[in-house]
């Protein structure tokens, strides 16, 4: 409508009005005005809706002034103040001018490539322009600027200049080549125009150029010399260009035809110039008082024209090959560049510079995508991020159904295209868009780039399908290179997650090391979720950011609604929105599954950052390895786990849950398991009693380990308990083993064992042992360890084996250490503890747990691996039991005068033995610290020659570490540390003498 | 306020250093990259800096004064504290790891063999921090 009301327009005022009844209708506007530029100054060619005092004020101004109609005829570039303050602060001048209106829009009205004016549109109310309005505006100025041109050209000369001459751009390229020769042919043109001067005795001569602008060349005399250009309908020189060339005027008042801004001229002769025959300007004489040209004169300025065309043209051929020169140059260093380019970016960078520097064009863009590879970049070179992010949608666009790969957009396409989005594009000078695709095998590119009104735009178009074949080499080229990049990138990735996730069987440690090498390579977080009977829980999160990681390990692991998130987004990532908090700055999740043997067992959830159009590693086909590894482990893991929480448990039966309570003797064992990823050991201890005055020690080694090793383990245990309760001798209790061992299987299992009987009441007791393979047992006695036994074969080796019993007197206080050869055979380097065992035993405190103690924590520091199994038992007569009592607590109120009245019942008969005890026990008693608690039992033993009062608590056993509870950072299944006998907290004596 | 297109690498590995300088200049070629190999000579680096760079990626590994002094060292400059300092190291190891954290470190970053991988570790780590800096 708007087009279509300008082309009505008849004069300037129609014009205005019509003007500014499309805006007030468009946009409410109070007023509007048309200034006109007049040399150096705007003069209002018509108004409508200001007070008439403005108007005045406005009349006439200067171009320099400090005006927003004079900033926007200078930059060509329209202006938009909502509110009065916006205006005073950019034109500080104006401020304290009161117009009564507070909302500002100024256009320039351009035509081709010169301004004409200024539309202004004011409005009463302060208001925000949308980019609807905006574009709506600047299309009605570029109307009002068309229409303008039209009515000004009407007024010069209409009917005498041929347009269509004048648009034709051959032509118009043709006076561009001879511009550019001009300065290279300035001696002839020189010579010639002072040569046509004097033959024609005219008052000045000059050479003019006529393409989008009258542009003169030379000049001499009154006339202009080369200089900027001016519009073309200003001389007689583009009259010259028209069918009735050459233009020849004797009186200019008889002519009648003369253009109304050639005041002054009053003859006129002009001789087309051509260029590759072409016409392309005019040598001109004038005059400022009637004359006539003879037929030599207008003869030899013919001659000359044709003189200056040939040298414009020998000239302009020479000044493109210079820039065909400059331009295979220019392009040479572009691909250099491109070549050399690194990154998608630099690419983009180089190819967009390359196009900022192709006349006429305004602003740039290009999107390129790599489907395979994940990678979309856009990248824009312009004025502002208005017109970048038109130029994406532009570049953005699909080719069209006709399958044309290459278009050309007009005003209207882009209008069409973009609607409001276009304002930002029009508004920096853009009045058509070339979109050109640019051809790759790996990629698919898009060149968007914006052009000024040009009326010819082909060069421009040449230009830019030449650097877009340019740029789809090179992205290919830079695609190949990320493919590689990714490709190792993500081996590199898989072999490093690989390598972390077999190092080790702790899960929960594993899993972490694998998140940590995951960030931020395949995301900015990744989580691990394992399943556990309960549900998910968190077992392993990294972030980027330590803030964030933490808050992550504190807030979401017992999220539930972010277990759903993270589970809905097995299915297909999740953008986050506002189900996540604002602190986990992830704008999508993403989700893997870890199925193991077919069910789940985890996932690996990954926090993305916004998508930056970057190839990134974390793919579909990574995830799934990594998945598949991670599930591959975690399963295996979960299976050793429960497998070594059997074998714990089955080996933690295959040893008494606890010793048996002696009052007469101190007891005390320790189990050690070897290396804590072999399976089920063959140690096996046990304690038996047969009657109060007779026990059965005995320990053993199964060879080998696992489940075999275990069921014969289980087997010696129950076939030594059973022969012993039926009053088997240490001796026939292997023999009998020994055939059991060797009617069990075929398999050739094998074990050593040794069983020690101890007879007596704990004061004098007598010793039988029988060894069958094993360590000799250790004896203690006042201060020397010594072996006590004889050693007999292997049980299940032979079929009649010897087993010698060996028997001694056992004295109070004497120390028995029954072990397995783990002790001995511990190992630094090549180095053996051996014998360090017996001087550990004879340095060792009183009691059994002492010995047990000393020897393990010699073993402990010598050793430098530990992968064997470890048994030891050891007992200690404490002496004939005469009484005793439990005590719930030592430091209780009670407990002084029950243990007095302990002694005082036992020791009735012995007064000075009762009060030395008493007396001692009572100092004993305030000293122990309050914090031991718990049950103990008091004793008064009998041993030769003295009197004892013991005082003991019972060490309960550690049992084996609970792993069936799922993974853990402890590896499950290692019985390890058992200790269990009796503590002696405390031993007083006294001589029976006393 | 720091300055958001820079970063300040402290790395005495000379070919280390030339990997992660090439792997930032590849992906931001205007990236402002200054190089410190000495320990010692960090803080009064900083705190002569006009403006602070944006992130400090640090390698733990530091021959002389070592990367947890360093970090120690800045953490004890209330006007560092809006530098984010991110640790480069090898180690995969979650005692390292909280140690680094406790000493003050803001990210850690595992320093792969791998050139590619390296790259692309650095690349988004780099980029995390220049979106997200300290004082948001």
């Amino acid at each position: 409508m708007v087009r279509v009301a300008c082309s009505a327009a008849l004069s300037l005022d129609e014009l205005v009005t019509i003007a500014v009844a499309q805006a007030k209708a468009a946009t409410r506007a109070a007023a509007g005005i048309l200034f006109l530029l007049d040399g150096d100054e705007l003069v209002v060619a018509a108004g409508d809706g200001y007070p008439a005092e403005l108007m005045n004020t406005w009349s006439r101004f200067a171009l320099s002034a400090d005006t927003p109609a004079s900033s926007v005829v200078r930059n060509r570039r329209a202006e938009w103040f909502s509110d009065p303050a916006e205006k005073a602060r950019r034109y500080p001048d104006q401020a304290p001018k009161r117009t009564g209106f507070n909302a500002l829009a100024a256009l320039p009205i351009n035509s081709r490539r010169s301004t004409l004016g200024v539309l202004g549109i004011s409005f009463r109310h302060p208001r925000e322009f949308a980019p609807v309005e905006r574009l709506f505006l600047l299309m009605l100025a570029d109307q009002v600027g068309i229409a303008l041109a039209r009515i000004l050209d009407a007024g010069h000369g209409d009917g005498v200049l041929h347009r269509t001459r004048l648009a034709d751009p051959v032509r118009r390229r043709a006076v561009t080549d001879a511009m550019s020769a001009v300065d290279a042919a300035r001696a002839t043109i020189d010579g010639a125009t002072a040569l046509a001067r004097t033959i024609c005795d005219a008052d000045r001569v000059h050479l003019s150029l006529i393409g989008d602008e009258w542009t003169p060349a030379a000049g001499s005399g009154a006339a202009p010399g080369s200089g900027p250009a001016s519009p073309v309908a200003v001389p007689l020189c583009a009259v010259t260009n028209s069918p009735h060339a050459p233009l020849t005027i004797a009186a200019s008042s008889a002519a009648g035809r003369l253009p109304a801004p050639c005041g002054g001229t009053e003859t006129y002769l002009g001789a087309p110039v051509s260029v590759r025959g072409v016409v392309v300007g005019a040598l001109c004489v004038c005059g400022g008082h009637p004359r006539a040209w003879s037929d030599r004169q207008r003869e030899l300025m013919d001659v000359l024209a044709a003189g200056i065309g040939t040298e414009l043209t020998l000239r302009s051929r020479a000044a493109r090959e210079g820039r065909l020169l400059r331009s295979v140059e220019t392009r040479t260093r572009l691909r250099d560049r491109l070549a050399a380019a690194g990154s998608v970016s630099q690419v983009a960078g180089a190819l967009l510079e390359a196009v900022a520097d192709v006349d006429g064009v305004v602003g740039a863009a290009v999107t390129v995508c790599d489907e395979q590879a994940g990678m979309r970049h856009h990248q824009a070179r312009c004025s502002d991020s208005a017109v970048a992010a038109a130029l994406g949608v532009l570049a953005a666009q699909p080719p069209g159904p006709d399958g044309v790969l290459n278009r050309s957009l007009s005003l209207s396409d882009l209008i069409d295209e973009l609607l409001g989005d276009a304002s930002p594009l029009v508004e920096i000078g853009a009045r058509r868009a070339e979109l050109v695709r640019m051809p790759g095998r790996l990629t698919t590119g898009w060149l968007a780039v914006a052009l000024e009104d040009r009326a010819d735009t082909e060069p421009a178009r040449r230009d830019l399908i030449d650097l877009a074949h340019l740029g789809g080499v090179a992205f290919d080229q830079t695609a190949m290179q990320e493919r590689h990049q990714l490709a190792t990138g993500r081996a590199a990735f898989l072999a490093a997650a690989s390598a972390h996730l077999e190092a080790s069987l702790d899960i929960d440690e594993t899993l972490q090391r694998m998140t940590r090498i995951a960030v931020p390579a395949l995301a900015e977080g990744c989580l691990v979720f394992l399943a556990d009977p309960g549900g998910l829980r968190l077992a392993a999160a990294s972030h980027l950011d330590i803030r964030v990681e933490k808050r992550i390990k504190a807030e979401l692991g017992a999220d539930p609604a972010f277990l759903r998130i993270a589970e809905s987004a097995l299915a297909e990532p999740v953008a986050t929105g506002d189900d996540l908090p604002g602190w986990l700055r992830a704008e999508r999740v993403r989700s893997t599954p870890l199925r193991g043997r077919g069910r789940l067992v985890g996932l690996i959830t990954l926090l993305d950052a916004p998508s930056d159009g970057l190839p990134h590693l974390a793919d579909d086909t990574l995830m799934a390895d990594l998945a598949i590894h991670a599930a591959i482990t975690i399963d295996n893991a979960l299976l050793y786990a429960k497998r070594s929480a059997d074998l714990a448990a089955l080996q933690y039966r295959l040893l008494p849950p606890r010793l048996p309570l002696l009052p007469e003797f101190d007891v005390a064992a320790h189990y050690q398991a070897g290396d804590r990823s072999l399976d089920v050991g063959g140690d096996f201890y046990d304690v038996i009693t047969l009657a109060e005055d007779r026990r059965v020690f005995m320990i053993g080694d199964v060879c080998g380990r696992g489940a075999a090793a275990a069921s014969i383990t289980g087997l010696a245990r129950a076939v030594l308990r059973t022969v012993i309760q039926e009053g088997a001798s240490p001796a026939q209790a292997l023999q009998r083993l020994n055939e059991a061992m060797r009617t069990a299987g075929d398999r050739g299992e094998l074990c050593t064992a040794v069983v020690v009987r101890i007879d007596g009441r704990g004061d004098e007791c007598h010793l039988t042992a029988a060894v069958g393979g094993h360590p000799l047992p250790l004896l203690r006695r006042a201060g020397d360890t010594t072996e006590i036994g004889r050693h007999g074969p292997m049980l299940g080796l032979l079929a009649s084996p010897v087993f010698h019993e060996v028997s001694l007197p056992l004295a109070g206080d004497d120390v028995v250490l029954l072990y397995t050869d783990g002790i001995t055979e511990s190992r630094r380097g090549d180095e053996f503890f051996g014998s360090r065992l017996v001087t550990a035993v004879t340095e060792a405190g009183q009691s059994a747990e002492q010995v047990i103690t000393v020897a393990m924590d010699r073993v402990e520091l010598f050793r430098d691996e530990s992968n064997d199994d470890i048994a030891m038992l050891a007992v200690r007569p404490r002496g004939r039991s005469l009484a005793g009592i439990e005590l719930p607590d030592l430091t209780g109120p009670s407990a002084q005068p029950a243990v007095r009245a302990l002694i005082s019942r036992v020791l009735a008969d012995h007064e000075a033995a009762r009060r030395n005890l008493c007396r001692r026990l009572a100092v004993l008693m305030t000293l122990v610290p309050p914090s031991v608690t718990g049950p103990v039992h008091v004793g008064v033993l009998k041993l030769p020659g003295r009197w004892r009062v013991e005082i003991t608590r019972v060490i309960p056993p550690d049992g084996p570490v609970a792993g069936a509870r799922g993974p853990s950072r402890t590896v499950p299944g290692a019985l390890d540390q058992v200790r269990h006998g009796m503590q002696v907290m405390a031993s007083i004596e006294v001589v029976s003498a006393s | 306020m720091t300055e958001r297109r820079s970063v300040l690498v402290v790395e005495d590995n000379e070919i280390d250093l030339e990997v992660i300088v090439r792997a930032l200049r590849r992906w931001e070629p205007d990236l402002r990259v200054d190089a410190l190999a000495d320990g010692d000579e960090v803080v009064p680096w900083l705190l002569r800096a006009v403006r602070l760079p944006r992130l400090m990626l640090l390698d733990l590994g530091l021959v002389g004064r070592n990367g947890r002094a360093v970090l120690r060292d800045i953490r004890r400059e209330p006007v560092l504290a809006e530098l984010a300092v991110v640790v480069l190291t090898s180690s995969t190891d979650p005692r390292d790891v909280d140690e680094c954290y406790a000493a003050g470190a803001n990210g850690y970053l595992v320093k792969s063999i791998d050139i590619a991988l390296l790259q692309s570790t650095l690349i988004a780590g780099v980029t995390y921090w220049m979106r997200h800096p300290i004082a948001s």
